[in-house]
């Protein structure tokens, strides 16, 4: 017994820190990043003013369509969801 | 002394009642929750800016609106339209309706040089199915694109044309019977410049590079103007009670080019 944690005790750190990092993380996946905000969250949940949820919705756009994901069509449809995202922060915040 | 004081008390009660009601009536005025939207039925968005140069010069304005239903589990149709006054006295109206009230969806772009009435209406249609509604509509426009057509006051290639001229070959098929309008596209372009992806440009210009895209139109490059906010507006936009323009007379200037749910008619 003690010869097999000597043995793994080299890699001992190792272990913890994978661990660490499955534990700290939601087992539903990493939220999408987009120059901090939550591109899987709603704007107007995150933002704390108009200005700042506004300026959420045109992040999210941004990243969205300037990631080259995003075709022709999809730049519609996501201009779309960008006025449906600024409604929903001038009914929040207005 | 003191009667008087007494009466001045006595006296200046009901003013004081009615300052104190005043005030109480300003907080629940404050306090009183705004009205909130329905998320399930379309509400009219408007944002009017002025086109401004780095040197704060006003080189136009812009009058951007939408008709939308914020919860997409309830929407099934999107109206945009954007238009544009200049300072040199040229307008611009850009309209894009997406419905998607039945499969396939449709959805069609209007360009519009309102001074010469002449204009460029697009449309192209995907099919996607009920279940998989709006979010789906995105990954039903990726996996089929069809061009269906394009109108102008002289060509109107449709999909029997298609067959004729081939669907890749239709960008070329324009650029050469409208060499003029392409050149007013790209005259356009140039004056907004490119997408730079920046605050509010994107709902302004984006349709417009779309369309040059989809007609193989050059890039141009990217803008030296800035919009500057002057006024936005929200509100419940139903048939039983529908929103006011914010601005009339900004709309007036457009005369049979304005518009509102649907594109305009074409045709004399």
């Amino acid at each position: 017994m003690g010869t097999i944690f000597r043995k793994f005790r080299p890699w001992a750190g190792r272990i913890l820190t994978v661990c660490f990092v499955f534990l700290a993380f939601p087992a539903g996946g990493f939220a999408e990043d987009c120059y901090g905000w939550d591109t899987t969250t709603a704007c107007e949940a995150q933002a704390s003013t108009l200005g700042s949820c506004l300026g959420c919705c045109q992040m999210v756009y941004d990243c969205r369509v300037f990631s080259g994901r995003c075709g022709i069509y999809c730049r519609e449809i996501a201009l779309t969801e960008f006025d449906a995202c600024q409604g929903d922060c001038m009914a929040a915040f207005g | 002394m003191s009667r008087r004081l007494h009466g001045g008390v006595w006296l200046g009660l009901p003013r004081r009642l009615a300052l104190f009601c005043a005030c109480v009536a300003a907080a629940l005025w404050a306090a009183e929750p705004k009205k909130a939207v329905d998320r399930s039925k379309p509400v009219r968005l408007e944002t009017l800016y002025e086109i401004v140069s780095k040197g704060g010069e006003v080189f136009g304005r812009v009058l951007q609106s939408s008709r939308i239903t914020l919860d997409p589990a309830f929407r099934r149709e999107a109206f945009s339209r954007t238009l544009f006054q200049f300072s040199d006295g040229n307008r611009v109206a850009v309209y894009s309706h997406l419905d998607a009230h039945q499969s396939p969806a449709v959805l069609r772009w209007l360009l519009v040089d309102v001074k010469r009435s002449e204009y460029l209406l697009l449309a192209a249609e995907f099919p996607f199915t009920e279940e998989q509604g709006w979010a789906g509509l995105e990954k039903a426009s990726g996996q089929q694109k069809t061009f269906v057509s394009f109108d102008t006051p002289r060509l109107r290639i449709h999909r029997e044309e298609e067959q004729t001229f081939g669907a890749t070959n239709l960008p070329e098929v324009f650029q050469k019977a409208e060499p003029e309008f392409v050149e007013w596209i790209q005259g356009l372009r140039r004056r907004l410049g490119a997408p730079r992806g920046e605050s509010g440009w994107a709902q302004v210009r984006d349709r417009i590079d779309t369309v040059a895209g989809l007609l193989k139109l050059p890039d141009v490059p990217p803008s030296d103007f800035d919009l500057k906010l002057v006024r936005r507006a929200l509100a419940p936009d139903v048939p039983e009670a529908p929103a006011a323009s914010m601005d009339p007379e900004f709309e007036g200037a457009f005369g049979k080019w304005v518009s509102w749910g649907e594109l305009p008619r074409l045709g004399k």
